[in-house]
């Protein structure tokens, strides 16, 4: 199964989160941790608009999900003995929340997935992706990985030993937009019959190919290899955005290996 | 390419085991009460799983010292009943798993957090190593000897019917064979208080869909179903999942749109990818959870699609309580029952009309009815809608 990433984006400070996030009342609600994510992935839309493809579906990944708002209404009930209940982070604490905000900023009814399973999140969502756009159920899937390290999450897994053994805690907020590839009919007919370019909108004609893969391929071009870091919640992701850097600084082809998956990215022109 | 239902498997406050809960259904009895086992200091009915921590392990044959959670159990539990149920050789099959959880192992977190407020390096860290989505999903294919594709999908309330859709799209597309999929949620002090903050716990028992319901009861459970690609091999299975539609109501964080906007969608494309034309699905086993919010905005969504013309629609969360990120699988078995018996199940508690919605749900157990289609309908926090439509045929 294969893709055209058309844009990525990860959070910066540089991103100005009241006019991704507009609407003052809703930005009040959300955890630093959600508010980073929504914006991020807003900035990716708007990105992905200019260059003429619209998100109509979105899939999030994230290993644990909402741990600020998590923490705080835990502490809320526990410390109020179950009477002084606040239901703000309750609200945003589930581990769909920043696909969900994202859904209800941007007016996004279609397709709505969040994927949480350890280190495999983000893999699996991208595969999810991938079906989508097969099926062609979708003409932009927006696809993000979110997960934050609080100082709580460093502890535990420290005392769980996990930080040496599993999971080096790292934090991730990234978001890709992903379109159909279709090399078959780079060329349509218009209602004149000319033939004309179909992805005309697009100012630069190279397009970043995703594939997902358990076999090797692509024997033509020379592939640099990532190997993922077996450890961390947000590997894949990680890999995959050095892997996009790779391939805008020169790189022909870049191969992420991430246990029986490979992931490979060239250009098509 | 059709997708086979060949194995189910349950538990929920109703009892353990398929057989129990057709029995429970076929005879109005719920299994709401106050909880015996999580320590509140609400005083509000639930859904609980009668069985205790231990009780549950020994069902297993685990041995009593391992930390597991209550979800992770009650998954395996219902994952058990579901392959034994299909005669599936796990050795000699690959099959993948796809679970549905919203909190995962929130019920030993929020023990263990009650020690970790006080000192942080106190609290049985055990207990927290199960904390997220992962854990539930790990422990019930290390338990069956799972080794296929795995994996979690948690948006709230419609967790399990995503899991489900997934495991159907992955058949279609031959990525998988056979997958077992459902959902897991326990009880938990988190999202009992949770829904108690948002103020939408009902004090008495909850009557969904009823002009004077107040609000919803809280539940927990398991339930798994093996899907596998028709003409694998001869098995006379359950019938068909024949259409899936996944939306988003892009309204509001926890509340629903008054026109059901995302719940209408949802309806509408799994009607599309079922192909029924202008044929109706026979009954709607409906999300309705007994808040206004929400059952008069899916009665607005099913309105929009059939006019006054809606199908038998019921919400068996009058009998479980709501289940959370099981519902959607819990529900889709509950439909895939009522297939087998050719039943409809009853609304219980229904009294009276609600005034501002035109069409009324099933109230009683409806036996002559020759059912070929029934949808299922889970709606979640986050605007995450799912409907699925199980039929007899192909």
């Amino acid at each position: 199964m294969r893709c055209i990433i058309t844009t990525y984006q990860q959070w910066s400070d540089e991103l100005d989160l009241k006019s991704l996030i507009t609407d003052s009342n809703l930005r009040r609600r959300m955890s630093l941790f959600v508010k980073k994510g929504v914006a991020t992935g807003i900035q990716s839309i708007v990105k992905a608009e200019e260059r003429g493809v619209i998100v109509d579906s979105v899939i999030t990944a994230t290993g644990l999900g909402c741990l600020e708002d998590t923490e705080k209404f835990l502490r809320n009930y526990i410390s109020s003995e179950e009477q002084q209940l606040n239901p703000t982070p309750f609200i945003q604490s589930t581990h769909n929340t920043i696909g969900g905000q994202i859904a209800l900023i941007k007016r996004i009814h279609g397709y709505n997935l969040t994927f949480s399973h350890r280190r495999a999140s983000f893999i699996t969502a991208l595969m999810d992706a991938l079906l989508l756009l097969h099926e062609k159920e979708s003409d932009g899937v927006l696809l993000g990985a979110v997960d934050e390290v609080t100082p709580t999450l460093d502890l535990l897994l420290k005392r769980l030993g996990w930080n040496r053994k599993y999971h080096e805690p790292r934090s991730v907020c990234a978001f890709f937009v992903l379109s159909a590839f279709e090399s078959e009919e780079p060329y349509k007919q218009d209602s004149n019959g000319i033939l004309k370019r179909q992805k005309d909108k697009l100012e630069d004609s190279r397009q970043m190919v995703l594939e997902l893969s358990s076999a090797a391929n692509f024997s033509d071009i020379h592939y640099d290899t990532i190997q993922t870091d077996d450890y961390s919640f947000v590997a894949v992701a990680d890999s995959l955005v050095e892997a996009i850097i790779r391939l805008e600084q020169g790189a022909s082809g870049v191969k992420i290996m991430d246990g029986e998956f490979n992931i490979y990215l060239r250009w098509h022109f | 390419m059709a997708v086979k239902i060949t194995g189910i498997g349950i538990i929920s406050a109703l009892g353990l085991g398929v057989t129990i809960h057709e029995e429970a259904l076929k005879s109005d009895r719920h299994g709401l009460r106050p909880s015996a086992f999580l320590r509140t200091t609400h005083k509000v009915p639930v859904g609980e799983v009668p069985y205790d921590l231990c009780e549950l392990k020994e069902l297993l044959k685990i041995p009593q010292y391992r930390t597991l959670s209550r979800t992770a159990l009650l998954g395996i539990i219902a994952a058990s009943e579901a392959i034994r149920d299909s005669h599936l050789d796990v050795s000699r099959s690959k099959i993948g798993i796809i679970s549905g959880t919203s909190v995962g192992g929130m019920d030993l977190t929020s023990l263990f957090y009650k020690d970790f407020i006080d000192d942080p390096a106190k609290g049985s860290i055990s207990m927290v190593a199960g904390h997220d989505c992962f854990d539930s999903t790990q422990q019930i294919a290390k338990y069956l000897g799972l080794i296929g594709y795995s994996t979690t999908i948690s948006t709230a309330c419609s967790s399990a019917a995503n899991a489900i859709m997934t495991g159907c799209r992955m058949i279609e597309a031959k990525l998988l064979d056979y997958v077992l999929v459902g959902g897991s949620d326990a009880l938990s002090l988190f999202t009992l208080n949770g829904f108690k903050s948002l103020m939408i716990l009902d004090e008495e028992l909850c009557r969904p869909f009823d002009c004077h319901r107040k609000g919803l009861n809280l539940g927990e459970g398991a339930a798994f179903l093996v899907l596998e690609r028709e003409g694998l091999r001869s098995h006379q299975g359950y019938g068909y999942v024949v259409g899936w539609g996944n939306a988003n109501d892009a309204y509001h964080q926890t509340a629903s749109s008054e026109n059901g906007d995302g719940a209408y969608l949802a309806m509408t494309k799994a009607l599309i990818k079922a192909d029924l034309g202008s044929e109706k699905p026979d009954y709607i086993n409906a999300h309705g959870t007994g808040t206004p919010n929400n059952d008069s905005s899916e009665i607005k969504a099913m309105e929009r699609i059939w006019g006054d013309q809606v199908p038998l629609f019921s919400s068996t969360k009058s009998f479980t309580g709501h289940t959370l990120g099981a519902a959607g699988a819990i529900e889709a078995l509950f439909s895939v029952l009522s297939l087998k018996n050719n039943l409809i199940w009853p609304t219980l508690r229904y009294e009276s009309a609600d005034i501002n919605v035109g069409s009324r749900p099933v109230t009683e157990l409806i036996s002559q009815c020759n059912l070929k289609k029934v949808m299922s309908n889970s709606f979640g926090f986050g605007g995450n809608c799912t409907s699925l439509i199980f039929s007899t045929n192909k």
